[in-house]
């Protein structure tokens, strides 16, 4: 029997779609005056705090995180107007701790790191994941999120690239890429307004829209060639 | 032992983003005026059951559809919402603990255009897939 009639609301359906393989999860705080590392570029010098992943190659990363009482998710603002966002390269996840000036205060964190597919041509040993404080894996009673369609795309030159798919409506969809090369970045954008840009001639910004059969993929400032990564989620 | 990942649909050795709920909403902005120099803050909120959620966040209008979680542009709405002037739109989610046990997503439309300006009236799709997340409660 055919999953793909009712698949969107089947709850796990191997070996039919790819789901996000959490590889690793972070949870504590730091203090964002003495734990972080500094880095320049020609519009200012940002702060992170650097977590070492243990893998060799870069991985999706997805911040929640506070400084204050109640935790955002990461790009959003904190109740002290405080935003932060993570990415990773392939020794570190890096959470940015301030823009432009230190900062003080603590800063906690949730950090979830999902394996990139493809990302070159190895596939290294990853060693399991299991939660020490949920530790089912897997229980086929719950909905898995399944990837319809996912890939990698490569910008040469800032533009917009079109991916086509065949949901037929504004499906549920995530996108990373490379702000810096080999650095995997959740997309920021926003030129002069985007609190995240700290070098105006070297980094570059992504966004993207869906439609209800295409989806586009915008990046701006690429001065070497720069990988924009994109899942398309089936579940409804 | 490890496991190699890339060619793998699933293993158990690994968790997932377990989609438990999707919740639907909506931002209606109304056609009101705003000053110079003021803001209008629209929210909506949905409930999260399980403890150790995480979400993704998505706004719509019927024709495109932006993520506005997990990215470092508040204003990746402008792609859905419908300017009147040059108002500036963002977008923020938090996560309101126990016992609240909601996601609160709010529209912040600031208006520094130089005189007052009255909202085009609209109304944003709100979808929220909340994900029991092998995170500790917020």
């Amino acid at each position: 029997m055919s999953l793909t009639d009712d698949s969107a609301n089947v709850a796990f359906a191997a070996p039919h779609f790819d789901i996000d393989k959490i590889v690793g999860v972070w949870e504590g705080s730091f203090n964002r005056a003495t734990d972080v590392v500094s880095r320049v570029g020609d519009a200012g010098t940002i702060y992170v705090y650097r977590i070492a992943h243990g893998f060799t190659r870069p991985v999706f990363a997805d911040l929640m995180f506070t400084t204050a009482s109640g935790f955002v998710d990461g790009g959003s603002a904190d109740s002290n107007g405080e935003t932060s966002l993570a990415f990773s390269d392939s020794t570190y996840i890096y959470i940015i701790s301030s823009l432009f000036a230190p900062a003080v205060g603590t800063m906690r964190y949730k950090v979830l790191a999902t394996w990139i597919d493809n990302y070159d041509d190895s596939n290294p040993s990853v060693t399991p994941y299991k939660s020490p404080t949920k530790d089912i894996n897997f229980d086929s009673r719950l909905n898995y999120q399944k990837i319809q369609k996912q890939g990698a795309l490569t910008f040469n030159s800032a533009t917009l690239q079109t991916v086509t798919h065949s949901l037929n409506r504004l499906a549920n969809f995530r996108v990373f890429f490379e702000s810096f090369p080999n650095e995997v970045w959740p997309m920021h954008s926003g030129g002069a307004s985007n609190p995240f840009l700290y070098d105006n001639n070297d980094m570059s910004e992504c966004s993207a829209v869906m439609k209800i059969n295409t989806m586009d993929i915008e990046m701006f400032v690429v001065p070497t060639p720069r990988r924009a990564w994109y899942k398309i989620y089936l579940d409804r | 032992m490890g496991q190699r990942l890339d060619k793998i649909v699933h293993t158990t050795g690994f968790e997932a983003y377990k989609n438990y709920l999707t919740e639907r909403g909506a931002i209606v902005v109304p056609a009101v005026a705003v000053p110079n120099g003021d803001f209008e803050l629209l929210s909506d909120s949905v409930p999260y059951t399980r403890q150790g959620t995480r979400v993704d966040v998505y706004l719509d209008n019927g024709t495109k559809k932006v993520l506005v979680t997990g990215v470092g542009n508040r204003a990746a709405v402008a792609d859905v919402y419908n300017f009147k002037s040059t108002e500036l739109a963002t977008v923020n989610v938090q996560y309101l603990p126990s016992p609240s046990n909601v996601i609160l997503v709010t529209l912040n439309i600031e208006n520094f255009t130089g005189s007052s300006i009255t909202l085009n009236a609209q109304t944003l799709n709100l979808t929220v897939v909340e994900y029991d997340a092998p995170i500790t409660p917020v």
